[in-house]
């Protein structure tokens, strides 16, 4: 029995939305529906089996629809030791010593100087962290003109954000090893990973198709879709054909790997100041809060930057307090981004949709031409 | 390799993790060795590249090595699975 019709046999067994699918003759894998953030979280009893500690956390993922996410200790282990082993074929020792980047202010000077002097002085063996905050890193060793005689470093990888070519050439020209890029969601983590001809090459422990996102369908190979992506590591929730809301499509290299490639994306998305500029991806530190919400009666939100110094929280649903979102927002926007700005909190029918992928990001930046106080 | 060359080489192994100089079977991982989670990816990972062998899902659970003599027992049924 293959690896799909093992898991479909034991999703209709153990899992009470599942059981619906069990008819008389056989059910293939290809039978059971789509899954999306939504409707696990509206029927979150019938899919969700705890056994003993979980660790939680919280995710909106670039659709602004936020979701609690849980972990027993050995999925935890499992997807740990997948990532681990991705890294150990880009030369990770055993005993290594890795730098973390916080996607905080990273482009105020004092926060690049630190992680400088940690790249500097603790020689670490990988450097991860968000795109564009490798990117700024690069960029102020560069303009520094800093000699890094890290010996030691053998990659730096990339989470979180998708990966420009620019990004690329700069950060391998500073630091002079490869940047290798890793594609995961916070639900089930690794889903592809670079290899070493440069592809992203899809995970043994996931299983990824292909869909037409209009029509549902399976896109043909080498066709631009929907990524959906099934977890065999995953039970405490399972991920089955769960739609990421990412378009990318599937090849099969000489070695018969499944690679994936992403939509090309023009740029990551910024927060413009009157000053400088810094990533929306800061508001992942509000995951949690915005899950919250969802109790309150929101199912989608969006982050709309109307001027220099105007945001606007935009949700479907209901709220009882505004004024608390406000307040939350504005507190963020002083700590995170050191900076004042007018919050406003409306309820809309619709979110802004992207005009080429169709999907819903968190965060709408500031149109060139309007940037005005 | 024989039995009692793989415990002897485990036992290096995880003396080296652990820098320890001696490593008893009876050893229990998480309380006497004081291993974490980290350390049990490294070492799982040695495992499989040293004996050359590859872990199912099922063996990554961690209340299923216990003890040192827990990990050998576990390459000797790997490594039987491998030469089959």
């Amino acid at each position: 029995m293959n690896k799909l019709d093992s898991l479909t046999k034991e999703l209709i067994l153990k899992y009470p939305f599942y059981k619906d699918y069990a008819k008389g003759a056989s059910v293939s894998f290809f039978d059971l529906p789509l899954t999306d953030k939504k409707l696990i979280t509206m029927r979150r009893n019938e899919f969700e089996i705890l056994k003993g500690e979980v660790n939680e956390s919280y995710t909106s993922g670039s659709t602004g629809t936020p979701f609690h996410c849980i972990k027993s200790k050995e999925e935890q282990l499992s997807l740990a030791f997948s990532l681990y082993k991705h890294r150990r074929k880009w030369g990770l020792p055993f005993k290594n010593h890795s730098l973390l980047l916080s996607n905080r202010v990273l482009e105020e000077e004092h926060a690049l100087s630190h992680y400088t002097k940690q790249v500097v002085n603790k020689e670490p063996h990988m450097i991860q962290g968000r795109a564009s905050a490798l990117y700024q890193l690069a960029l102020y060793i560069q303009r520094n003109e800093i000699q890094l005689k890290n010996e030691n470093l053998l990659f730096i990888q990339n989470w979180g954000e998708p990966l420009s070519e620019k990004q690329i050439r700069v950060v391998q020209e500073v630091f002079d090893v490869p940047v290798v890029d890793y594609y995961g969601l916070e639900e089930l983590w690794c889903i592809a990973f670079t290899n070493e001809d440069g592809d992203l090459e899809i995970d043994e422990h996931v299983h990824v198709e292909i869909i037409n996102p209009e029509t549902l369908k399976a896109a043909s190979e080498g066709e631009y879709g929907e990524i959906v992506v099934t977890s065999f590591i995953m039970k405490s929730i399972p991920f089955v054909r769960y739609r990421t809301g990412d378009i990318g499509k599937i090849e099969e290299n000489k070695q018969g790997k499944k690679i994936l490639t992403l939509f090309p994306i023009r740029h990551s998305h910024v927060i413009k100041l009157k000053d400088r500029n810094v990533n929306a991806s800061i508001f992942r530190y509000l995951d949690s809060f915005f899950f919250q919400l969802t109790n309150q009666g929101i199912t989608q939100y969006q982050i709309v930057q109307q001027s220099l110094i105007e945001l606007c929280f935009q949700y479907i649903g209901t709220v009882k307090d505004k004024t608390f979102i406000e307040k939350k927002l504005n507190e963020f926007v002083r700590s995170h981004l050191g900076s004042e700005m007018r919050i406003s909190v409306q309820e809309v029918d619709e979110l802004v949709h992207d005009p080429i992928s169709g999907k819903t990001h968190v965060f709408i930046e500031l149109p060139h031409e309007e940037i005005s106080v | 390799m024989s039995t009692v060359s793989h415990s002897v080489d485990i036992l290096k192994i995880i003396a080296d993790l652990t820098k320890r100089k001696q490593i008893s079977l009876e050893d229990r991982l998480v309380e006497d060795l004081y291993i974490d989670s980290i350390t049990y990816l490294e070492l799982l990972s040695f495992l499989e590249e040293t004996f050359f062998f590859e872990l199912d899902l099922d063996d990554l659970e961690p209340g299923k090595l216990q003890k040192v003599q827990d990990v050998v027992a576990l390459v000797e049924q790997k490594r039987k699975t491998v030469s089959l």
